[in-house]
């Protein structure tokens, strides 16, 4: 009776040895892959991103989309020019835009409107000109300045849409 | 009840006479309606926002997409984009600069005139070019600390 306890104390000794070994064997294993994956994730993120678009930076920035005008159209002596000045949609949550009008008048560059910070996905439908115009077509620059819409509105890169006035 | 119905009768009487008047000279007259649509050229063009380098882009080009989408331009017209530096490529600010060269799909762009990186042909619905900005500062900058930038106009034309 009692060499048979004894052997089976000896098994069960056995038994929890095998559990308690296997158990750490595990907890090791699962150290050794996660620290791995975590490496892997370290170089993915800081050094081996591949950009969007297969573009060579690791700075994600969206373009600001500025519209194309090229022609416009006032009564001579009338001071109010409908425009279709707009900020694209797809400028939404990043950027307000900005219009001037200048106009070439008798060789000089004046400018005829000054537009206020106008959101993503609205327009300006009609403007009042600083000065009338004469019949005739003129040469005339739209400035486009983009500012971004943070606490400072810091001013980005910008553009100069070329077009006619066209007095009529 | 019968009042009503008799006044709806002599309404709906009247007025079918009314629609069934001929009137004998419409047969003999003529006109015409001039329809015309006017579609003006337009275009959108996406230019780089801003351009940051920090100390980790001395040795790395940074790398930018212009382009021109929804374009319509008028018959044998093309649409022309070009580009000029504030400062002549340049970043300054009140203690001194640091250089940066400017390739537009390889091609060097220089002086502070307008330089043409992009034309978009007749036909052609959109167009883009790659812009690739590097700064000239190698090792530690000798100068001051603080905020150094340049602006970059881009001008659009159709000729």
């Amino acid at each position: 009776m009692n060499v048979e306890n004894k052997e089976k104390k000896k098994k069960t000794i056995f038994v929890i040895l095998v559990i308690a070994v296997g158990f750490l064997v595990g907890i090791a294993i699962g150290y050794f892959a996660a620290h791995k994956a975590s490496v892997k994730t370290e170089g993915g993120i800081g050094f081996t991103v591949v950009p969007e678009n297969n573009l060579n930076n690791t700075h994600t920035e969206k373009g600001v989309t500025v519209p194309g005008i090229t022609s416009l159209s006032v009564k001579a002596g009338s001071d109010r020019l409908v425009t279709g000045f707009y900020n694209p949609v797809e400028n939404k949550d990043e950027y307000y835009l900005t219009f001037q009008l200048w106009a070439e008048i008798n060789g000089k560059n004046e400018l005829l409107y000054s537009s206020a910070l106008v959101e993503p996905g609205n327009s300006i439908y009609e403007i009042k000109l600083n000065k009338t115009l004469e019949k005739g077509t003129y040469n005339a620059v739209i400035h486009i300045q983009p500012y971004r819409m943070n606490k400072d509105l810091t001013p980005t890169n910008n553009a100069d849409i070329k077009a006619v006035i066209k007095a009529v | 009840m019968k009042l009503l119905k008799a006044a709806m009768a002599l309404i709906m009487a009247a007025a079918l006479t009314q629609s069934g008047v001929i009137d004998e000279n419409d047969s003999e007259s003529s006109g015409s309606v001039s329809v015309g649509y006017s579609v003006s050229a337009s275009y959108e063009v996406t230019i780089p926002a801003n351009v940051e380098f920090t100390d980790a882009d001395k040795n790395t080009a940074i790398e930018r997409p212009l382009q021109a989408n929804n374009v319509l331009l008028e018959e044998g017209k093309h649409l022309n984009i070009y580009v000029k530096s504030q400062n002549g490529f340049r970043m300054v600010n009140n203690e001194g600069y640091i250089e940066y060269t400017l390739h537009a799909n390889g091609s060097l762009i220089s002086g502070t005139d307008n330089v043409k990186i992009l034309t978009v042909s007749p036909g052609d619905k959109s167009g883009w070019v790659l812009l690739s900005f590097t700064s000239a500062l190698s090792g530690d900058y000798s100068g001051f600390a603080g905020n150094y930038s340049d602006t970059l106009t881009f001008t659009v034309e159709m000729v």
